[in-house]
């Protein structure tokens, strides 16, 4: 009897091992209100030593600014930073590791900057110590005195003062449209801020030959949504011919940005075309499984069932399978193939895959 | 994935905006580990939910060495397992030939087999052979640790895997399908 077969197992793995099912809307709710337990972030520790160390340095760094005439804007320790700050800026100080010492401050430093503001050289009550972790451009500004720190890559970090709340805008000169600006409303004389922006590199178009796969990717972003159904970062699409795909991504806190792909397909260069599925039901439409392609020299397909046993074999790039096998029409279910074949240049090539055959 | 470095390390400092954003990158796949463990969706619902809480304060005993997919469908499969857990021992000593006549008549046509109908075979297997197939031949687990994760014999596993398999086939061959 068949019924112990193993491969019975492969089948339900192959088809449910990535199996999604939507979860209820409610869900994450539920979740956020069963009280996850937090655990302790090991940081905090050094970072209280750290900010112990840092406020005796900066109350001598202060001292001495009253003391000079020459008002630098820019202060050089990263460690300016107080524990009661902790609660507001809980990402912020995650974000401070003890390595943070050797920073090179050439680099943290704002490669350009443009500040209007000679009256609040003399009491330095706000620093903003920011870490641009992916922004290409950021742009700092002081809305009151019009104080306008513009910081390019690749700085991490920079620490930039004022009396008065913070604006920080982070524009992302591929997406013109993709803008966060947030207000920093600060009382305490050192605090941190991460800008944690939304940057999406798209990648190129493609040229793909006849039958051939093209990858389109995103790189960063969250959430992806393709006009094919994909929602994944990365989608991968066998046009027949000259098409165009679009993507939509989104960061999770209504930052999106759309871009079009093009995929030019060319017919005369030789890939190997596949079908995934077809019917072999006679009812005039792809009753029969063909592979496609032009200036292919040789080829030698084979299709086999899940059992292992060869149901079509040919050599012939215009022969094609109607599903037959043994005398009768296969069963629906999935096929796989296996095909070599030389293009026009001389290359040897192997595509594997399934096909669905659907009754 | 770029971002599942950020992810882990977002939340291992409790940070909620990406505990959400990890939530919903691995629910709908989490949730399709749960749902074969058990008979309807909200059942494998409270067990994703737990499964994500253990998630979420066990994070930072995850080493990022191994694939982080892999150790939260651990945990959503042993939270399923410990879900089943008080009613284990009675599993085991259902009469199979009791079952077997109850799945016969469970005859539906499809047009052809779907995903979900893989699942709906699964789910209606008796939860004894559901857990051992599932842990066997999905998840890949051998027989010495299932034994000892549902505190059977290795001889009971290999029992209980045959006839989900038997029973399986039966259901397939309704639907014409012959492995």
């Amino acid at each position: 009897m068949k019924s112990t077969n193993k491969n019975i197992g492969q089948f339900f793995k192959d088809s449910l091992y990535n199996y999604e099912v939507k979860p209820d809307g409610d869900l994450w709710v539920k979740i956020e209100n069963s009280n996850i337990p937090k655990h302790n972030v090991n940081n905090y520790t050094t970072i209280y030593k750290i900010a112990a160390s840092v406020v005796v340095i900066a109350t001598i760094a202060i001292a001495s600014y009253f003391a000079l005439p020459n008002n630098d804007k820019i202060i050089n320790d990263n460690h300016v930073i107080k524990p009661e700050n902790q609660e507001i800026n809980k990402d912020a100080i995650s974000i401070l590791d003890s390595d943070e010492k050797s920073v090179d401050t050439k680099n943290s430093i704002a490669a350009k900057e443009e500040i209007k503001s000679p009256q609040t050289s003399l009491t330095p009550i706000v620093k903003i110590k920011e870490n641009i972790t992916s922004a290409s451009d950021a742009e700092i500004k002081d809305e009151q005195n019009k104080q306008v720190v513009e910081v390019k890559k690749p700085i991490e970090k920079s620490v930039i003062e004022s009396q008065d709340p913070i604006f920080v805008v982070v524009s992302e000169p591929n997406a013109e449209d993709v803008k966060k600006e947030e207000q920093y409303n600060i009382d305490e004389e050192v605090i941190a801020v991460v800008v944690d922006t939304f940057r999406v590199k798209f990648g190129d178009n493609q040229n793909v030959c006849f039958g051939e796969d093209a990858i389109l990717e995103v790189e960063d972003g969250y959430f992806y949504r393709w006009n094919d159904g994909s929602i994944s970062n990365r989608t991968i699409v066998s046009p027949t011919e000259n098409s165009i795909y679009i993507v939509t991504v989104t960061d999770g806190k209504g930052n999106s940005a759309i871009h079009e792909y093009t995929v030019n397909v060319d017919r005369n260069c030789s890939a190997l075309f596949i079908p995934s599925a077809f019917t072999p039901n006679s009812d005039g439409q792809n009753d029969y499984f063909k592979a496609e392609g032009s200036g292919i020299i040789k080829m030698r397909m084979f299709v086999f069932d899940k059992l292992g046993n060869k149901v079509f074999e040919t050599t012939n790039i215009d022969d094609s399978w109607d599903g037959s096998y043994k005398g009768g029409i296969v069963k629906s279910g999935m096929f796989f193939y296996h095909a070599e074949y030389t293009d026009a240049l001389g290359y040897d090539h192997i595509k594997k895959g399934q096909v669905t055959v659907i009754r | 994935m770029t971002s599942e470095r950020k992810l882990v390390r977002e939340c291992k400092r409790n940070n909620p905006r990406f505990q959400k954003l990890l939530f919903e990158q691995y629910a709908p796949k989490m949730l399709g580990v749960c749902m074969r463990y058990f008979q309807d969706k909200n059942e494998a619902q409270d067990a994703l939910m737990e499964g994500f809480v253990k998630v979420f304060s066990n994070i930072e005993k995850f080493r990022s060495e191994g694939s982080f997919e892999g150790w939260i469908r651990k945990i959503m499969v042993n939270t399923s397992l410990n879900m089943h857990r008080k009613n284990l021992k009675h599993y085991y000593h259902v009469d199979i030939d009791e079952t077997l006549e109850r799945i016969a008549d469970e005859r539906q046509t499809y047009d052809h087999l779907q995903v979900e109908d893989m699942l709906k075979m699964i789910q209606s297997l008796p939860a004894g052979y559901r857990l051992v197939f599932n842990l066997y031949e999905i998840e890949g687990y051998s027989h010495r640790e299932i034994g000892e994760q549902l505190g059977v014999s290795e001889n009971t596993s290999k029992s209980q895997l045959r006839k989900a398999r038997l029973k399986l086939q039966q259901m397939l061959n309704i639907h014409n399908i012959d492995l």
